[in-house]
């Protein structure tokens, strides 16, 4: 009954719909598109969702990270989707991961599809190596002021015939240049309705699709593998730790994550909110699992910061 | 050589004349880094910044978004 008026189209059917009951889907990052794609993919009736993010609820993602509400602020964005997915529908299983996607942890990701909703290109670079070496198609997304686009890799080409002289630190973020919830819902919305055609067995677009959604426009672009392609030919600086790192600048907000040891929240002698997951005071949120988010000015200020709070 | 180009972001096309005739040249002329681009050639195809430009054709200029 729950998918009757899914099941009623013609492309998807009851066949389709146990395809997506038996699929497993990651979707990395839970911030605008994450959320959002995660809430079309547990309503579409996806069997098991791994949902991965390493960053809390702020007042200001409430304006395009639609799942969150007013009672998540201060609250780890995995836990409180988890919570909310399980109120939508509780026949999905749903694993909620607190972490920053890393070399050394990225083997979580056992799936059938994983959905790109990072904000980062490093964390795309990762997810391009481990998702080409072990055969796993993935779905990139994007979204900045007005514009988004969606691109599907399933082994003819991959981010890295694309995107390899990418400079991260010159490219716009949603805190220099803003971003519109109704871009976040259209790339969301195009991001899922692709991966249900992957799951379902339909044909697929094999384009990177553009959007502008202040002139409605779809632009679509092909794609071609580059044989000189890194990844490609099977060599993966990053799942090998030679490229990534332990600090990084949160996207577009003053705020830089450190990585250090794991170590007991309730022994740090510092004011906050404590939670299972962190303790979150004006400058700090610092997790249990040693990741650090801190008010700095620069990767050094960050660094001397984690050394004089919280330690080596 | 001159060069017909659509700036994605700006949703405008201007004409560019270049040196050169690669894709890196109009980057240049435009002052635009290529490390915030991916261009498309007139086929709608997306090329790297060496491939090579003919007279009058077009190309598009395509920011990468990063944001999520």
């Amino acid at each position: 009954m729950r998918y009757s008026r899914q099941e009623l189209f013609d492309k998807i059917g009851k066949e389709g719909q146990n395809l997506l009951k038996k699929s497993k889907v990651a979707v990395i990052g839970l911030g605008a598109t994450g959320s959002s794609s995660a809430e079309l993919l547990a309503r579409a009736g996806i069997g098991e969702l791994i949902l991965i993010d390493r960053d809390v609820v702020e007042l200001d993602n409430l304006q395009r990270q639609a799942l969150y509400n007013e009672d998540d602020v201060g609250n780890v964005k995995a836990e409180a989707i988890k919570n909310h997915l399980g109120k939508i529908n509780s026949e999905v299983k749903v694993r909620a991961l607190v972490m920053d996607l890393d070399y050394k942890n990225i083997n979580e990701i056992k799936a059938d599809l994983v959905l790109d909703c990072t904000d980062n290109i490093e964390t795309r670079n990762l997810l391009n190596e481990y998702c080409h070496k072990n055969r796993i198609p993935w779905i990139y997304s994007g979204v900045i002021g007005d514009n988004g686009l969606v691109l599907n890799f399933t082994g003819d080409y991959c981010f890295n015939c694309v995107f390899d002289n990418i400079k991260p630190e010159l490219l716009g973020t949603c805190d220099t240049r803003g971003v519109l919830n109704t871009i976040v819902k259209v790339i969301s919305g195009i991001q899922v309705n692709e991966a249900i055609k992957l799951l379902t067995k339909q044909d697929y677009s094999n384009e990177m699709l553009y959007f502008n959604i202040s002139n409605n426009k779809l632009e679509k672009y092909k794609v071609k593998k580059n044989n000189k392609c890194k990844v490609c030919n099977s060599i993966y600086d990053y799942l090998d730790g030679k490229k990534g790192n332990d600090i990084v600048k949160m996207c577009g907000r003053g705020v830089y994550q450190v990585k250090g040891r794991k170590f007991d929240l309730t022994k740090l002698r510092l004011e906050g909110k404590l939670t299972k997951y962190c303790l979150i005071n004006k400058d700090f949120t610092i997790f249990n699992d040693g990741r650090a988010f801190i008010k700095a000015s620069s990767e050094e200020k960050a660094k001397s910061l984690y050394s004089k709070f919280i330690g080596n | 050589m001159k060069i017909k180009v659509y700036l994605e972001e700006k949703d405008k096309e201007e004409f560019v004349e270049i040196d050169g005739f690669k894709v890196k040249d109009v980057l240049d002329k435009l002052n635009i880094d290529s490390g915030i681009v991916i261009i498309a050639n007139k086929d709608n195809e997306l090329v790297t910044n060496d491939y090579i430009l003919e007279e009058d054709e077009g190309i598009k200029i395509i920011p990468v978004i990063s944001g999520g």
